[in-house]
């Protein structure tokens, strides 16, 4: 257990080195106005995205140890003029006027994610980190290179946060890439209180903005164990942050830089990114008075580099599976043939997925409805814990506080464009983390509105709501987390996570452990193959991705069995269908069994 | 001469409007803030499994 905190440790401080010399010219083109805590996160996620970048277009040739260690040390050898640069910074700088109640909570909860992520991650393949953060990057550096697996039509996604669990794990290990959402969520917060600082908030107050999007248990799940919605979220928060305050050309270079990162971590950058531009044309015209040719020239400025930087991703899925976005949009799928995926597969993913983001509904009144439902009822968007009491009870007092300001004015508009969206599309509460921060930012605005009236029954009202809204949520993410945090105490404890949550784990360990297993072949399209230690080849995704054409089913796959290469078979009874291989089965040997799960081994 | 002692209505309605609206103002912001905070501990609190379960332990249906 020390080796794997060690490995952790070492692999994420590295990672953060080598970010900052990725991102060393970052700092130098950001306005005057930022902080030096800002201009150090703003460095960190840029560097991060960039040395993400470098890694998946070396990664196309090679993804190994040693490719991976060379880009890493070129890029902590650029570090280091930073480093000296930030070392020699007067210590006053970096003092914070922060209150005790809110630095209490941040420190809480980063502290509970850097426990927590030392612990195994576990779980079945409904667990999008089991199915897929985790799986492609472990599979890519097997393979020796970044391939999307087909099939799992998701390791096509955009691959940012990937790329960077399939560097942690080359460095440190297993525990690594979990324990790397410390540096993605202390980033995250920075980029809140930035956006509250730009908002008109003072320091204590834009704190208090971050503690109370720390407390939210609907943001707090997008940022651990492979989860990667916070960095996400950041990367668009820190492009609106820019892009809403850019004074000229270089401003302009970090919003396209901060858009194109969103794009190259989820396909909801795609969404996101044109709503940015179009916001951040809007406030440079209204908040600076400057010509609409020049708003135009930059956001054509922006928009270039923003797709030079997504561009490789999409490139790569168009060369490879035929379609740049894979798997492709619903109104694409009986138009553009694919590698991997039937149109009717298709149509049944999105269905699953519309079925599922459908969240209370989508009429005029269940828009009105949001704030509410978000407020009381965000297990309907998959989001339980939810965001808090503040969000409602004080940021509609918020926006009228903020009422002169050009850019909360503009980040709001933002906001509700982005709520706006989700709202026509998938409602699912994880895709929505970029809005949180900023209901965040105008409750404390609003709170601090309120204070201005100044009666003790006032302050006593708000100070209930802001503590039960903390304690409420705190309590959420603590008992969230709780399974985890006493497994990295107790290691007995953490054998019986280990033992009762992951399925067939017998078979897992007898295939990891035999030494004549060259090659599994899987059936079953729910096993979680990201406990497999040995290749495999497994015909069948979970949403109906199909990866020989010529198979269409278990006993046909049986009949060509020599070609397949394989030397095992791992066939399990599982809650979409039964054992696969009929008994005594020619050319096969049943070489281990138990509950639900048989491995044989081709003769 | 007597139309000078008649009080000009827009002088004193506007005041008093804006008096009105300094005084609801407050009672407007706690009333919200209440409702929310009530809201919350009924729906969040109490409604949710651990609530039940708390509430069926003390004996409260």
């Amino acid at each position: 257990m020390l080796l794997l905190i060690v490995g952790a440790l070492f692999a994420v401080t590295i990672l953060a080195v080598a970010a900052f010399g990725a991102g060393f010219w970052i700092a130098d083109l950001l306005p005057p106005s930022f902080s030096a805590i800002e201009r150090l996160a703003f460095t960190l996620l840029g560097g991060l995205g960039i040395l993400s970048l470098a890694l998946f277009l070396i990664g196309q040739l090679a993804f190994t140890r040693a490719t991976i260690l060379g880009t890493v040390a070129v890029f902590v050898f650029l570090s280091i003029r930073s480093i000296r640069r930030l070392l020699l910074v007067q210590p006053a700088v970096w003092k914070m006027q922060v209150g005790a109640i809110p630095a209490a909570v941040i420190v809480l909860v980063l502290l509970t994610t850097a426990v927590a992520g030392l612990a195994e991650i576990t779980g079945h393949s409904g667990n999008d980190a089991i199915a897929y953060h985790l799986l492609g990057p472990k599979v890519w550096l097997q393979d020796g290179m970044i391939r999307p697996l087909p099939e799992v039509s998701t390791t096509a996604f955009p691959a940012t946060s990937e790329v960077l669990f399939g560097a942690l794990y080359a460095l440190g290990g297993q525990r690594a890439p979990s324990f790397s959402a410390l540096l993605t969520l202390a980033c995250f917060f920075v980029v809140a209180y930035s956006l509250a600082r730009a908002a008109g908030l003072d320091e204590r107050g834009s704190w208090w903005a971050v503690a109370f999007t720390a407390s939210m248990p609907a943001v707090y799940i997008g940022a651990h164990s492979g989860f990667i919605d916070v960095l996400y979220a950041a990367f668009i928060l820190a492009a609106a942050r820019v892009g809403f305050e850019a004074g000229g050309q270089s401003g302009f270079i970090l919003f396209g830089l901060f858009c194109g990162l969103g794009m190259a971590t989820k396909y909801t950058g795609l969404a996101a990114v044109p709503e940015l531009v179009c916001f951040a044309a809007i406030s440079q015209y209204f908040g600076r008075q400057i010509q609409k040719v020049s708003v135009l020239k930059y956001a054509v400025l922006a928009i270039l580099i923003g797709a030079v930087i997504a561009s490789p991703y999409y490139i790569r899925n168009w060369i490879l599976l035929g379609c740049p976005i894979y798997p492709p949009p619903p109104f694409f799928a009986n138009q553009v043939p694919v590698k991997f995926f039937s149109p009717e597969s298709l149509h049944k993913f999105y269905a699953y997925l519309y079925a599922r983001g459908s969240g209370l509904g989508r009429g005029l009144v269940a828009y009105f409805l949001l704030p509410y439902n978000l407020t009381y009822h965000t297990s309907n968007f998959n989001g339980a814990g939810g965001i808090g009491l503040t969000g409602l009870a004080f940021g509609p007092l918020g926006l009228f506080a903020a009422r002169s300001r050009v850019f909360a004015k503009v980040l709001a508009l933002f906001s509700i464009s982005l709520t706006t969206s989700w709202f026509l599309t998938l409602q699912e509460s994880r895709y929505l983390i970029p809005a949180y921060p900023v209901a965040a930012v105008f409750a404390a605005l609003g709170w601090r509105y309120v204070e201005s009236v100044r009666t003790s029954f006032t302050r006593a009202l708000c100070g209930m709501a802001i503590a039960c809204s903390l304690i409420y949520g705190l309590f959420m993410i603590e008992s969230s987390q709780w399974n985890h945090l006493w497994s990295v105490f107790s290691p007995s404890f953490a054998e019986k996570q280990h033992e009762e949550t992951i399925p067939y784990l017998r078979s897992f360990e007898y295939l990891n452990a035999d030494s004549t297993v060259n090659r599994v072949l899987v059936f079953d399209p729910l096993v979680p193959v990201y406990y497999l230690d040995k290749p495999y080849l497994k015909l069948f995704g979970q949403w109906g991705e199909q990866v020989l054409p010529e198979a269409t089913d278990a006993a046909q796959a049986l009949e060509e069995i020599g070609a397949l290469k394989v030397s095992h078979i791992l066939d399990v009874h599982s809650s979409v269908s039964d054992f696969q291989v009929p008994e005594n089965t020619p050319g096969l040997k049943l070489v281990f069994q138990a509950e639900n799960q048989r491995v044989y081994r081709v003769l | 001469m007597e139309s000078r002692f008649i009080p000009d209505p827009a002088s004193t309605v506007k005041p008093t409007i804006r008096t009105l609206w300094r005084n609801l103002w407050p009672i407007i912001i706690d009333l919200w803030v209440a409702s929310v905070l009530l809201l919350f501990i009924a729906i969040r609190v109490i409604g949710s499994n651990t609530g039940k379960h708390l509430l069926q332990a003390l004996g409260i249906h």
